[in-house]
C-alpha cells in the first residue's frame, strides 16, 4: 500500500508537482497571535526624525569640543622635573614669578593653569618621598609685601603674588621649592 | 505586488502605532510567514519562534518601510533573513513528528493509510531540510509561495540565474534522494 502510494506521488507528478504538494501553504496556529502579544513591550512609537537629526548633529560638536579641551589641557599644563624650565613657563603663561630652583628632598612634577580662577594662577605638583603636595600661586594685585607676608602658617603675600602650600609632612620641606635651606 | 489602498492605509496605520491595523497586517499575512519558517525549519515550535521573530521584527521597523517599496518583498526578506539567522545561531531544527503522533490518537479506520501519507510528507520535509540554506529557501519560495525567479531573486538579493541554477540544483538533488520512494514495492 505504501508503494503504491509513493510511486503514484512521485512517477506520475513528478518532483516539481510533489514539491508543489508537500510544501504548500499552512494555517499559522491560533498562539502564534498571543506570543505576538506576549511579545510586544510596548506600542511602537513613530520615529522622531527631528531628534534623531539633532542628536546626530551633536555627535560632531561635542567631538570638537572634547578635542579643543584635550588640547587646550595640553596647552595649560606643563609636566616636568626642571625648576628653571617650569618657572619660564609659568611666567609665560600666566605672568607670575615664582622663583623655584633645584631642591634635593623636593621633585618637582607638573605646573597647571587654573583657568577657572579670576586672576592668573597656576597650580604647581611636587613629591616630597612618596607623598604629593601642591603649590598655588594667584596674583593679589595691591598686596604688595616686599618679603613673605604670612596671612597663615600655610598662605603668604608676596611680590604682588598670593602663595598657599599644601606639604605634607614637615611643613618646612616645602619652602626647598624656592630656597636652599 | 504594488500597495492598494487599503494596503497603504494599514501600514500607515501601523506606522502610527495602532494596534488594529497590526492586527489586521497580521491576519493577512501569518499563513504565509508561517509556512515559510515551518517549511524551512521543519518543525513547528522553531516555526512559531521565526514567525513571532518576524512579525516583533516587522513592527519594529515598520518606521523604515517607503511607500514606493514592495511590502511583500519587504516581508519576505525579514521572514527569509529571520530563518537564516535561526540556523545561523545554531538553533536545531527537527523533523516534523507531530503529525504522526496526532494519527496514532485519531483511531480513524485509515489510520494505516494516513500514516503513510504522514510518512512520505515527513521523507519530503525531511529530504528538504537537508538542503544547504540558499537551496531550501529557493525551494520554499518557489513551491510555498509560488512566486517567480525575479521575485526569489530580488528577495534573495541575487540574480534570476542563479536563481534558476540553485532550483535545478535543488531538484536533481531532491529527486536523488526520494529515489526510493519509486521503487514500486515500498521501502
Amino acid at each position: 500500500m505504501g508503494g503504491r502510494v509513493y510511486t503514484t506521488e512521485t512517477r506520475e507528478i513528478g518532483i516539481g508537482r510533489v514539491l508543489d504538494r508537500q510544501l504548500r501553504r499552512v494555517e499559522a496556529p491560533e498562539e502564534l497571535w498571543r506570543r505576538i502579544q506576549a511579545g510586544r513591550v510596548s506600542p511602537p512609537r513613530p520615529f522622531n526624525v527631528r531628534i534623531a537629526w539633532a542628536l546626530a548633529a551633536m555627535v560632531p560638536l561635542l567631538a570638537v569640543a572634547w578635542t579643543l579641551r584635550v588640547s587646550q589641557q595640553r596647552l595649560s599644563e606643563i609636566r616636568c622635573g626642571d625648576a628653571s624650565e617650569m618657572r619660564s613657563w609659568i611666567r609665560a603663561k600666566t605672568g607670575l614669578d615664582v622663583p623655584l630652583q633645584r631642591s634635593a628632598s623636593l621633585r618637582l612634577e607638573s605646573a597647571r593653569v587654573l583657568a577657572s580662577a579670576a586672576v592668573p594662577a597656576v597650580e604647581i605638583t611636587y613629591h616630597a618621598g612618596d607623598r604629593t603636595g601642591t603649590l598655588r600661586v594667584s596674583k593679589a594685585a595691591g598686596r604688595r609685601a616686599a618679603g613673605h607676608k604670612f596671612v597663615s602658617r600655610d598662605s603668604w603675600v608676596m611680590s604682588d603674588q598670593a602663595f598657599v602650600i599644601d606639604c605634607p609632612g614637615d611643613p618646612r620641606a616645602g619652602c626647598t621649592l624656592c630656597h636652599a635651606l | 505586488m504594488v500597495l492598494n489602498a487599503n494596503d497603504r492605509e494599514v501600514i500607515e496605520g501601523c506606522q502610527r502605532g495602532d494596534r488594529e491595523a497590526f492586527r489586521v497586517l497580521f491576519e493577512e499575512h501569518k499563513d504565509r510567514v508561517y509556512s515559510i519558517a515551518l517549511r524551512y525549519s521543519g518543525n513547528a515550535a522553531s516555526a512559531l519562534d521565526i514567525a513571532q521573530e518576524c512579525f516583533l521584527k516587522l513592527l519594529s521597523s515598520m518606521h523604515s518601510f517607503r511607500e514606493d517599496a514592495s511590502f511583500d518583498s519587504w516581508l519576505y526578506r525579514i521572514v527569509v533573513n529571520t530563518c537564516l539567522d535561526h540556523q545561523r545561531k545554531g538553533r536545531r531544527f527537527l523533523p516534523i513528528v507531530e503529525d504522526l503522533f496526532d494519527l496514532l490518537r485519531s483511531g480513524s479506520d485509515t489510520i494505516l493509510h494516513e500514516l503513510l501519507l504522514a510518512e512520505f510528507k515527513q521523507d519530503v520535509q525531511q529530504a528538504v531540510a537537508k538542503l544547504s540554506a540558499d537551496h531550501r529557501m529557493v525551494v520554499i519560495l518557489r513551491y510555498t509561495e509560488g512566486l517567480s525567479y525575479e521575485q526569489i531573486a530580488e528577495i534573495m538579493g541575487c540574480s534570476a540565474g542563479t536563481v534558476a541554477s540553485r532550483l535545478n540544483r535543488a531538484h536533481k538533488i531532491l529527486s536523488r534522494r526520494l529515489s526510493h520512494l519509486r521503487a514500486g514495492n515500498g521501502r
